[in-house]
């Protein structure tokens, strides 16, 4: 009898922590692209690790599903929300819901155009890494040249700062012509059509900057089916697991190293700082990016594991 | 019909006043007001704020930090220790491995390249030698080597990176052209200036310092 009771008042305990234990929402724009994959499960494995309730909804690069899955996380009692937005403006309006029912949201990666939407926005220096890449680029180029320029989707900030970023750049050399510049979606299959295309106008290109490494990808592999791969340069951004591995065996010329371990992890640890009842946090926090070449690759694992 | 001595009718004299009236008002009116976007205001207001905050970081910030700065050679050192704790020697705006540095010294030029010319420190087993660039200046060295401007201070990531933009400009255009008409192998020059290294990376024979000043001593 004695035994029964206390495997009760046990029991009872145990559901009593549960109760207690903080749960985090983590609204990822997409599950489609392993780059995000990556960014939710490390954020859900830290969280987890730090002993709270994690769960993972995605908004199939959907803002009105984003914003349903706002809903739930406000109805269903979540205590920290980290979004990985949709839509640099149109998620404003989603992270305000949570934001005014006293939720606080922690942005990863994509960033909000209003920063009050946000309790803090954790985000890499892509502009930064940019400006780096657009210095390789010139270089690689000899000053001189014709190039594609292919830009991720135009309502997410990071397609900007790091058109911004190569542009600051590149644009100081009179020689380096842009002859095309097309937006790809981030996407690997609508960059390699939309490259193919380009290439029956300008078929004497000589290099070609693209958002995010799936478009560098999609880019490589139309270059390859019109025997061009050897002699137009491919740059990218993320240090995807293909990128980096295709600068290694000489296909892409180089990427730039986002860390999003970093990102997932800064952010996890902000909610944890906040359940302990700190409440002013940095507006914005950034994360380095590194130039991943043919020089350094050896060092580098996809996604900067570490 | 009641005429004016001049056989117009009072009531298109009355209509011609105040038209006329109505055009002079109108004039005075539109000329009285100048109609821009809110979009283009705000970009003139950032763009005088970043110009004042460039200003007054280049020519009182900076200088005041690069009067400590260490001399190269003992700098590079120091890094190149194994363990050495990059903090005690350098700063970082970001989360991660890039760590900004500023140097002060005096040395001799070694080589003239199309983008950099190399310069060479200190005598003995305390010499060493660095790349200054003249064409590639456009990061976040000068902004950031000092610990003196942070994003906190600026607000916005735009303003923050248009910081750096005017910056390097400055150096670009005022000290670089100035300085390459001059400059000749052998001859000796002060430098201050910053740079920035990789902590993954470790100290590399290929990073260039973005010069602040550069001046031929002989």
């Amino acid at each position: 009898m004695g035994i029964l009771l206390s495997l009760l008042i046990a029991c009872g305990r145990g559901e009593a922590d549960k109760t207690q234990q903080k749960q985090i929402a983590i609204i990822v724009s997409t599950l489609n692209n392993p780059w995000f994959v990556f960014l939710a499960e490390t954020a859900r494995e830290e969280a987890e690790s730090r002993g709270y309730v994690a769960r993972i909804f995605d908004s199939q690069n959907n803002t009105s599903l984003e914003s349903d899955h706002f809903e739930n996380a406000v109805a269903l009692g979540y205590d920290a929300i980290l979004l990985n937005a949709t839509d640099s403006d149109g998620s404003v309006a989603n992270a305000r819901k949570a934001i005014e029912a006293g939720i606080p949201v922690f942005c990863m990666d994509r960033e909000l155009n209003n920063p009050n939407a946000a309790t803090s926005q954790i985000v890499s220096d892509s502009y930064s890494g940019c400006v780096e890449l657009g210095g390789l680029f010139v270089r690689s180029l000899g000053q001189k040249g014709k190039y594609v320029e292919l830009l991720g989707l135009v309502g997410d900030n990071n397609t900007w700062n790091r058109s911004k970023g190569f542009h600051y750049v590149v644009d100081h050399f009179p020689e380096i012509k842009m002859v095309a510049q097309q937006s790809a979606d981030f996407d690997r299959n609508k960059a390699m059509e939309v490259l193919e295309s380009i290439l029956q106008a300008h078929p004497d290109i000589d290099a070609v900057f693209c958002g995010n490494d799936a478009m560098a990808m999609g880019a490589y592999q139309a270059l390859v089916a019109a025997g061009k791969d050897k002699k137009i340069q491919v740059f990218g951004f993320d240090g995807s697991e293909d990128a980096v591995s295709s600068i290694q065996s000489d296909g892409l010329a180089a990427t730039v190293m986002q860390f999003p371990q970093k990102i997932a992890e800064t952010a996890v640890a902000f909610s944890g700082e906040y359940f302990e009842g700190k409440t002013s946090f940095p507006q914005k926090t950034l994360v380095d990016v590194e130039l991943v070449t043919p020089a350094n690759v050896s060092i580098y694992s996809s996604y900067g594991k570490e | 019909m009641v005429k004016n001595d001049k056989n117009i009718p009072s009531k298109k004299r009355r209509a011609l006043k105040y038209g006329l009236i109505g055009l002079i008002a109108v004039f005075l009116i539109y000329h009285s007001f100048d109609v821009v976007s809110l979009d283009s205001r705000k970009k003139g207001g950032d763009e005088e704020d970043v110009t004042q905050l460039a200003d007054a970081y280049f020519l009182q910030s900076l200088p005041k930090v690069l009067a400590d700065a260490p001399e190269p050679c003992t700098l590079l050192a120091a890094l190149s220790q194994k363990d050495q704790d990059w903090a005690s020697y350098g700063k970082q705006t970001n989360i991660g491995n890039r760590y900004y540095f500023l140097i002060r010294g005096e040395g001799n030029i070694q080589e003239i390249k199309d983008s950099y010319v190399r310069v060479a420190f200190g005598e003995g087993e305390q010499a060493c030698s660095l790349r200054i660039a003249t064409v590639y200046i456009f990061g976040n060295e000068i902004r950031d080597a000092s610990g003196k401007l942070a994003l906190a201070d600026v607000g916005e990531l735009t303003k923050f990176n248009a910081i750096s933009e005017k910056l390097n400009k400055r150096v670009r255009e005022e000290i670089i052209p100035e300085f390459l008409e001059k400059v000749q192998v052998g001859q000796k020059i002060q430098i201050t200036g910053a740079f920035a290294l990789n902590r993954r990376l470790g100290v590399t024979d290929d990073f260039e310092v973005m010069p602040v000043q550069l001046q031929i001593v002989d």
